[in-house]
């Protein structure tokens, strides 16, 4: 046996034959891999080690400030509580929209997830922007506040706490809502079924059964949000009060007021550290990388086997068990129909109506945010179109996505091929795909200024390739899980026969593979490009005047006059993030086109 | 029907367009073994399904024991179901499963613990503690079973419970059924495809057919006198032959081929309400005779098709006047003496064997 390049590759050899042909295709697949692991390396781990390091340069002297700043430990306990609250609203509601999503038909259904996805694919800058708009002083809820109680009326939801977790559990409920859906799509609905003839009232069998069949689906859903609401800075920035300050603001405002880079890095640390630490600890008792390599079978499969359900613990009495049938047996008298449509719809408002309510606004012939508008006129459109710092703002943004997605297709396309063809054990695959999806995870404020010093240190800030190459790692998760979940449910053997037929590898590839799979490739770039478009921390941190982004205009923008040009701009990116949802819908996996026949017959 | 156990009246279950229960009405008798016969698609599980009460039904009333179920929640019907594939709960153990309905009506730990021991017994099952996914197919069955048992419901429901099963063990769970109701003495509504099933386990058969009943009878009465050719053809195989009534008595009908008049034949039946009918003849009633030179005065000549060796015997595929038939030849006879393909042989049958049906439907 040769050298053995990695881990993945010893296990390969010991179980294939060794010949020649098995080493060349070993070879092969480690080169599909290669680019990924440079990527990485080189816009994800060495900046962030370097960023770390700065928090041990002059001794342990940044800790002890961190240790001694009340200040700074109370925006570390304020984070975790805004982050703990965030979940908990998640859940409530990814519950109620999941109960109305299984209600309904198919149809009905694909709109319900339309309006989830919709919003997930809608920059964050844009739906913090909404928000302004419809939470503001002259926005249309106080409006109607004003038109109800009289005109001293007045809600005040924004620049506070409530602005922030409205915020921001718009942005991250579609993370628990996906893969809660995900798992209580598959729970066979013969089981509440079956407990209901058992005896089981509704909410009994709704308690005893398909609650703790869902409970992975929510877990996955729960650490998805919490880890990512607390490195969130976009949002408490610009829908938050000034006296709350998360850690993630904390460690922009340690750079860019204090340029103190060590106390940064420290509190960089500690958020990185929380996140690490969550995300290990949840991967003990469920692999999280399941969770995207296949939603639906494995994580029933995963299960613990040895839960106790509660029913056969003997010692309860019974008085206290007829008590709580008598309980929710009265529950159950409740109109649950109406309650989980209500809410449904509800949720489905709140996830859309803000976007919406953009478009009106970017059409006002005012020259000053009010709404509803007193008139309407193109004169915003006018405005940023003849914008050079506009013009200028948009024109780097289409160049960096399409460099980006360009880049993590060339990347990602084969690591998506090896990730599922390679033979690799269970356990390699599952850590390969936590390595893809790691940059989605790690807390953007802190990637950013890892790139920032790392760029700074070899010369290529203020250039739209080196931007480029760190969007294109942030867009990768997302186009190498949409091509895995089409390329497992490809048919391997429309290949063999191919290849039977006289095709070539090569031409089996171009003629069949590549076609069948197009949808799938498609959607994912589609993402890839749109996270590129959105990106915005590290746009701001590497980028000057002449090769600032959309974002970082938009963020400027909504930082110091809230102008009816951002709604212009909103608007534009609403259009494509329909165009990408409905892609996605459509193009998600192979099998999805003979649906809709399977479910009118 | 004396006090019927489950008595329902004019059901009738649609969506949109489609009618898939229509006004159906029909009694259960204590104790009886009563199965829904019928291909997919033909409303049966739907039946099923509005007797527990999961689907909201557009008309009738349905009775259990006396008591008007028609708007009580399924909870509240206490009638046992045993689920297509089971719907065991994967996240408890077999007792657990099998405690459930007991827990549902507030019985205590103990006592529940104690009755689900005792049904696991009655249906041979031990493995208490295992997991759903840690048992086989069978066991899972009777897993199934005992926990729609276990709270003594006055009747038991089953949806194709049998259809996730092979073949062998699906004839000893057949037995088995058998045995454990004779044993509990509960009333079953059965629902299957399965024609030999119907006919093992059934104290009465209803054959449906798009959302309305065929036939209801026995099992025997059934296969021997079906109402129509659907019936005839649903359980079993058999011949069929396009035929005018020429006269009829009280003793029977002499009836004539309708592709050949000149064939005429007399079925044992009760005078016929009807002009143009089909002429039912099962398999092994068919007597196929191709040595003697001189029929036996009724019969109606065919040619060999085709013949397959089975084992108990030989099947002939044969054409005669323009429908195919089936016919058995013993296996005594040697494969040297039977029928060359091709060949032609004559067909006769006693007229107590045949069956005069209306050609429509």
């Amino acid at each position: 046996m040769t050298e053995p390049a990695s881990p993945a590759d010893d296990r390969v050899s010991r179980t294939s034959p060794h010949s020649i042909t098995a080493r060349r295709q070993r070879l092969g697949w480690l080169l599909a891999m290669a680019p990924f692991g440079v990527l990485l390396a080189s816009v994800l781990v060495v900046p962030v080690l370097i960023f770390g390091s700065y928090a041990f340069e002059d001794g342990n002297s940044s800790w002890v400030t961190l240790w001694t700043s009340p200040g700074k430990l109370n925006s570390i306990g304020l984070t975790v509580e805004i982050a703990a609250q965030t979940t908990a609203i998640c859940a409530a509601l990814a519950y109620l929209y999941v109960a109305g999503l299984m209600r309904a038909g198919p149809r009905i259904r694909r709109l319900l997830l339309l309006a989830v996805i919709v919003p997930f694919l809608t920059s964050i800058l844009v739906r913090s922007y909404a928000w302004i708009i419809v939470l503001g002083n002259q926005g249309p809820l106080n409006a109607v506040v004003r038109w109800v109680f009289g005109p001293d009326a007045n809600l005040q939801l924004l620049y506070n706490r409530s602005g922030v977790l409205i915020g921001m559990v718009h942005v991250l409920l579609p993370l628990f809502v996906l893969p809660l859906y995900a798992v209580v799509a598959d729970i066979p609905p013969n089981l509440t079924r079956a407990a209901r003839t058992l005896g089981a009232n509704r909410v009994e069998a709704y308690l005893r059964v398909l609650l703790p069949l869902s409970l992975p689906g929510a877990a996955a859903g729960a650490v998805l949000v919490f880890v990512s609401a607390l490195g969130f800075f976009v949002t408490p920035s610009l829908l938050g009060g000034l006296q709350e300050t998360m850690v993630a603001q904390l460690i922009q405002r340690e750079l860019s007021t204090f340029v103190d880079l060590p106390d940064a890095a420290v509190l960089a640390i500690v958020l990185m550290g929380g996140v690490l630490a969550i995300l290990a600890a949840f991967r003990l008792f469920y692999p999280i990388e399941l969770l995207f390599i296949r939603s639906q079978v494995t994580v029933q499969h995963r299960q613990r086997q040895r839960r106790p359900s509660g029913l056969g613990r003997p010692g309860r009495r019974w008085p206290l068990a007829s008590a709580r049938l008598a309980l929710t047996g009265g529950l159950s008298r409740l109109p649950w129909d109406t309650i989980c449509w209500g809410g449904t719809l509800l949720v489905a408002a709140f996830f859309l109506v803000p976007l919406i309510i953009v478009i009106p606004v970017s059409f006002t012939g005012e020259a000053f945010l009010h709404f509803p508008p007193d008139s309407y006129s193109l004169r915003w459109y006018e405005a940023v179109i003849r914008d050079p710092l506009w013009q200028r703002a948009f024109v780097n943004s289409l160049f960096t996505g399409a460099i980006a997605t360009l880049l993590s297709a060339v990347i990602g396309l084969p690591l998506a091929f090896a990730l599922v063809r390679a033979r690799l054990s269970q356990r390699i695959r599952g850590l390969l795909v936590l390595l893809v999806v790691l940059p989605a995870l790690v807390p953007l404020i802190v990637l950013a200024i890892g790139v920032f010093v790392w760029y700074l240190r070899i010369g290529l800030i203020a250039n739209t390739w080196s931007l480029a190459a760190a969007h294109a790692l942030l867009g990768l998760p997302f186009l190498v899980l949409v091509v895995m979940a089409a390329l497992r449910d490809f048919d391997v053997r429309v290949e063999k026969a191919a290849r039977s037929l006289g095709a070539g590898p090569l031409s089996t590839l171009r003629l069949i593979t590549l076609p069948i799979l197009s949808r799938a490739i498609t959607a994912g770039l589609l993402f890839a490009f749109l996270v590129s478009l959105d990106e915005l921390l590290i746009a701001l941190a590497v980028t000057d005047f002449a090769t600032a982004t959309l974002p970082v205009r938009l963020w400027e923008g909504a930082n110091e006059e809230i102008s009816p040009a951002l709604a212009v701009v909103s608007t534009l990116y609403l259009l494509l993030a329909l165009v990408a949802a409905s892609a996605a819908l459509s193009g998600g996996g192979v099998r999805r086109r003979s649906d809709p026949e399977a479910v009118d017959a | 029907m004396p006090d019927p156990l489950l008595s329902v009246t004019a059901l009738r279950k649609q969506y949109g367009d489609l009618v898939a229960v229509d006004s159906l009405s029909f009694e259960v008798e204590r104790g009886e073994f009563f199965t829904l016969l019928g291909p997919s698609g033909c409303g049966k599980s739907t039946t099923l399904m509005s007797l527990v009460g999961f689907e909201a039904i557009d008309g009738g009333r349905i009775e259990l024991d006396g008591r008007d179920v028609t708007s009580v929640p399924p909870e509240g019907r206490g009638m046992g179901v045993v689920f297509q594939n089971y719907a065991l709960f994967p996240h408890m153990n077999v007792l657990e499963n099998v405690m459930f309905p007991l827990r549902m009506r507030g019985a205590s730990a103990e006592r529940a613990e104690e009755r689900a021991r005792a049904t696991l017994e009655l249906v041979q099952l031990d493995q208490y503690s295992a997991r759903p996914s840690e048992i086989s197919g069978g066991q899972m069955q009777r897993v199934a079973l005992a926990r729609a048992l276990v709270f003594d419901p006055p009747i038991l429901l089953m949806d194709e419970p049998l259809a996730a099963l092979d073949r062998r063990l699906r004839q000893t769970m057949q037995f088995e059924l058998r045995r454990i109701q004779d044993q509990v003495g509960t009333t079953v509504i059965y629902v299957t495809h399965d024609q030999e099933e119907a006919l093992v386990l059934s104290d009465r058969i209803a054959v449906m057919r798009a959302g309305r009943f065929e036939q209801v009878a026995p099992p025997r009465e059934i296969y021997e006198q079906p109402v129509n050719a659907f019936v005839a053809n649903f359980l079993g195989e058999s011949n069929r032959l396009r035929v005018r009534v020429v006269s009829a008595d009280d003793a029977g009908a002499l009836v004539e081929s309708v592709a050949d008049p000149s064939y005429r034949m007399h079925v044992s039946t009760a005078p016929p309400a009807f002009q143009a009918g089909t002429l039912i003849v099962r398999p092994e009633h068919v007597h196929v005779e191709w040595h003697s030179r001189e029929p036996a005065a009724p019969s109606v000549p065919g040619i060999v098709v085709d013949r397959a060796f089975l084992g108990s015997g030989t099947r002939l595929e044969l054409r005669l006047l323009e429908e195919t038939w089936t016919a058995m030849v013993p296996a005594s006879v040697d494969e040297d003496a039977l029928p060359e393909i091709g060949q032609q042989v004559n067909l006769a049958w006693s007229p107590g064997d045949a069956r005069l049906v209306d050609a429509e439907p």
